[in-house]
């Protein structure tokens, strides 16, 4: 079973693995920093709101459903 | 030669948009602006223009066209602020055009802004732009964010990895613009460079060149073959249509049966460019940038609880605030208003009626109305924009995305929809701060749903003098009503009208920073001359017009056209239960709902205050109506003879009923499109008069 970025606890580092799903969503999510060999750390993950990450020097807001589709491979 | 034929044969600017050939056929010297969102362009774009930019629209498209000029040294140089995206692919109009843009047109430079404090992030676009073929200035912004040793030597260094000339700045720069310019005439006149590019080839192996070759020769003037390759790999919409009309079935089935196999190009095209971007920052240290930590204001404005109460506190003062600066903005407006008495006044004695009425009523009261609601668009669209400009919408957008997701919409449209509960009309001019023209409609579209002070005001009157201590089920009812119809018209509109745009947020959330005033001031300006231009006249078009439907042919409301109006359509009327005299006060709530009861008062012939009041533009500011209609207003209203049914099919009916006319005419200055105005009036007069025949036969099993 592939770990994803939802179930990422706040403040575990880990790297991006692969992403999955539409290419409108994998390409929205590459511009914006997600891909494959990227570092990112999860800062909030509460029920109901979207996840807000540290990637890339930059801080985003991403739905769970999308975050579903970023597989991860925690421990850097 | 016509400027069609020149520019159909050379795709370059020899002759200006407006079609006249400047001084000797010389090219016009153009440059485009291009860089992802919260780098700083915006400023540099206001900083090289000034006061010499016009917003327009792209020809035919709904995406904002921001273009301006400068002098240097006697050279004009035009400047284009290309919308700001996160990358250049097909998946949204404003990608497809910026990238056309560069393409199609050309301009002597394309000025990359990149964020020094984000580095990473932001140099993906200048991958984008390199592999496009343009030809390219790096402007380093925000240096003064980062930790100027570490980030001293950064710009030579970029230069050094890719061969592009780099400029460093800071945006807090007021006036400095002469390193930019000096920097940009000088790339403009070194053409020719060759930049390092993405190594396309080393990640999608053999088939990169095996398309690339079938693709040779094929390609439009303009574009590189090997931008069309990668785009053809990365499953680039746009792209593949293009190519496959270009290129014959034949030699295309070769294309296809190299692509289909291949899968997730969008994903090496990622990995690719960041590559590209790692071997860039090896070579460079960056220095500066954020902790991966939340900082201490946004744990809290993040917060479930805290967070919407900030918000709510945030929301308060905004509305406050915009008051504040609006009332000395609407004076005028309100001035004319009442200038209206003595003008009449004044002319009565001299001028036959009808002119007297025309001009006071019918024109200055238009006018007034225009000017007053333009002073309130202008400060609320101010305080929006310093809301946007630190950064603090993005968290109110983050905090609300759970709720606006259930309604089919995304977590920006909160702003505009929670505006549109003091005035409809600031609500859709509020829908500016949503990004993708999708969205914006969207949200835009369902605003005149949303309750405004003064439905609230006709509602609380009617609902308390006919039901007693029912009013609050009747509220209560209104409410559920208006969130079902809500949600229904908005997941209705998503899936059959406004396609595209389905997925869920990925958002940035930007660091603070102190509001930038003047780009405050330069968007807002923007906005309200884009309302001047066409919300305004509308506005006083329309007024003349209810004002005449008002007035003629017999000079009171009640021998007017528009009675006469009510009286046809009875049976219409009838379905709703309301008789003609509240089919008409009905009718009125379309100028503004505050009017509604002063127009209740006049039909329904509440005596002396009446007399000078034909005009339903004043009925919402006389003096003496609302003496009328706060005195005796409720004693005269049970009087009437209305029953409970059709009290409550008129309460429903207003509630539900047409946008108003400032609204109205917003939402034709937002879409610029008579379609999109049309139907939104049509589906709420339809939905309006559905909604009080229900409610009357309701009513009628009710009471």
């Amino acid at each position: 079973m592939k770990k994803t970025l939802d179930s990422l606890k706040v403040g575990m580092p880990a790297k991006i693995l692969d992403l999955t799903g539409q290419p409108e969503f994998i390409s929205r999510a590459t511009a914006i920093g997600f891909c494959p060999g990227a570092g990112i750390t999860v800062l909030r993950n509460g029920k109901g709101y979207p996840l807000i990450v540290h990637l890339n020097d930059t801080q985003i807001a991403i739905d769970k459903a999308e975050a579903k589709k970023v597989v991860i491979h925690e421990h850097f | 030669m016509s400027t069609s034929e020149c520019s159909a044969r050379c795709r370059k600017n020899c002759c200006s948009a407006d079609g006249e050939l400047t001084p000797k056929g010389n090219r016009r010297f153009t440059i485009a602006l291009l860089g992802q969102p919260n780098t700083g362009k915006s400023t540099i774009f206001n900083k090289l223009t000034g006061a010499n930019q016009h917003v327009g629209n792209w020809p035919g498209k709904t995406v904002e066209k921001k273009e301006g000029y400068f002098f240097h040294d006697g050279r004009q140089c035009f400047v284009y602020d290309l919308p700001g995206t996160y990358s250049l692919t097909a998946n949204s109009l404003e990608e497809l055009i910026a990238r056309d843009f560069i393409l199609n047109e050309a301009p002597d430079l394309v000025v990359v802004v990149i964020d020094a404090a984000q580095l990473k992030r932001s140099l993906y676009m200048l991958a984008e732009a390199v592999l496009l073929g343009a030809s390219v200035l790096v402007a380093l912004n925000k240096m003064d964010l980062v930790d100027p040793d570490a980030t001293a030597m950064l710009p030579e260094k970029i230069h050094t990895a890719t061969g592009v000339p780099v400029i460093p700045l800071a945006a807090v720069d007021k006036k400095h613009t002469e390193p930019l310019v000096k920097a940009i005439f000088k790339a403009a006149d070194q053409k020719g460079e060759v930049y390092s590019r993405p190594d396309a080839a080393g990640h999608f192996g053999p088939a990169f060149h095996q398309v690339l070759n079938n693709v040779n020769g094929y390609c439009p003037d303009g574009y590189l073959p090997e931008w069309i390759t990668l785009k053809l790999l990365e499953d680039d919409d746009s792209i593949l249509d293009l190519m496959r009309s270009r290129i014959g079935e034949l030699p295309w089935k070769t294309i296809e049966e190299t692509l289909s196999p291949l899968e997730k190009g969008v994903v090496k095209g990622g990995v690719m460019r960041y590559a590209w971007i790692e071997d860039i920052l090896a070579a460079a240290e960056s220095g500066g940038g954020r902790n991966a930590a939340l900082n201490r204001f946004d744990a809290w404005a993040t917060h479930p609880l805290w967070g919407n109460l900030i918000a709510l506190g945030a929301f308060a003062v905004g509305i406050l605030c915009a008051y504040l600066i609006a009332i000395p903005m609407m004076i005028p407006g309100i001035g004319l208003f009442f200038a209206s008495y003595p003008l009449r006044g004044i002319m009565e004695p001299c001028c036959p009626i009808w002119l007297s009425s025309l001009l006071a009523d019918g024109l200055l009261c238009g006018v007034a109305m225009g000017v007053t609601i333009f002073g309130f668009i202008g400060a609320v669209l101010f305080v929006l924009g310093v809301f946007e400009n630190t950064g603090y919408l993005a968290r109110v957008a983050y905090l609300f995305d759970p709720f606006m997701k259930r309604i089919g919409l995304h977590g920006k449209s909160i702003m505009p929809l929670l505006m549109g509960i003091i005035c409809n009309i600031l609500g859709v001019a509020g829908t500016r701060v949503i990004d993708t023209w999708q969205q914006r409609l969207a949200t835009l579209v369902l605003v005149p749903i949303v309750p405004c002070k003064g439905l609230f005001m006709v509602i609380a009157f009617v609902s308390a003098i006919f039901f007693g201590p029912k009013a609050l089920l009747v509220f209560a009812l209104l409410t559920v009503v208006t969130l079902l119809y809500i949600s229904l018209t908005s997941l209705g509109l998503r899936r059959f009208f406004i396609k595209g745009d389905r997925s869920g947020m990925i958002m940035e959330l930007p660091p603070y920073h102190k509001p930038i005033w003047r780009d405050i001031m330069a968007y807002s300006l923007s906005r309200m001359k884009a309302f001047y231009r066409r919300g305004f006249w509308f506005i006083v078009f329309v007024s003349f017009v209810c004002w005449a439907g008002t007035y003629y042919p017999g000079g009171s409301i009640n021998s007017s056209y528009l009675a006469a109006v009510g009286r046809f359509f009875e049976p219409v009327g009838a379905l709703m239960g309301l008789d003609w005299r509240l089919f008409i006060s009905y009718l009125v709530a379309f100028t503004s709902k505050e009017a509604t009861l002063g127009a209740m008062v006049v039909i329904f012939g509440a005596g002396a205050a009446a007399s000078g009041a034909t005009n339903v533009n004043t009925m919402a500011m006389d003096k003496a109506l609302w003496g009328a209609v706060h005195g005796k207003f409720d004693a005269f209203l049970a009087s009437t003879g209305i029953s409970s049914a059709s009290a409550l099919a008129f309460v429903f009916a207003v509630t539900f009923s047409l946008p108003c006319l400032g609204t109205l005419a917003m939402i034709y200055a937002e879409t610029r499109s008579l379609k999109w105005t049309g139907s939104a009036l049509c589906y709420y007069f339809i939905i309006s008069i559905l909604m009080g025949a229900m409610a009357y036969q309701a009513g009628l099993l009710i009471f």
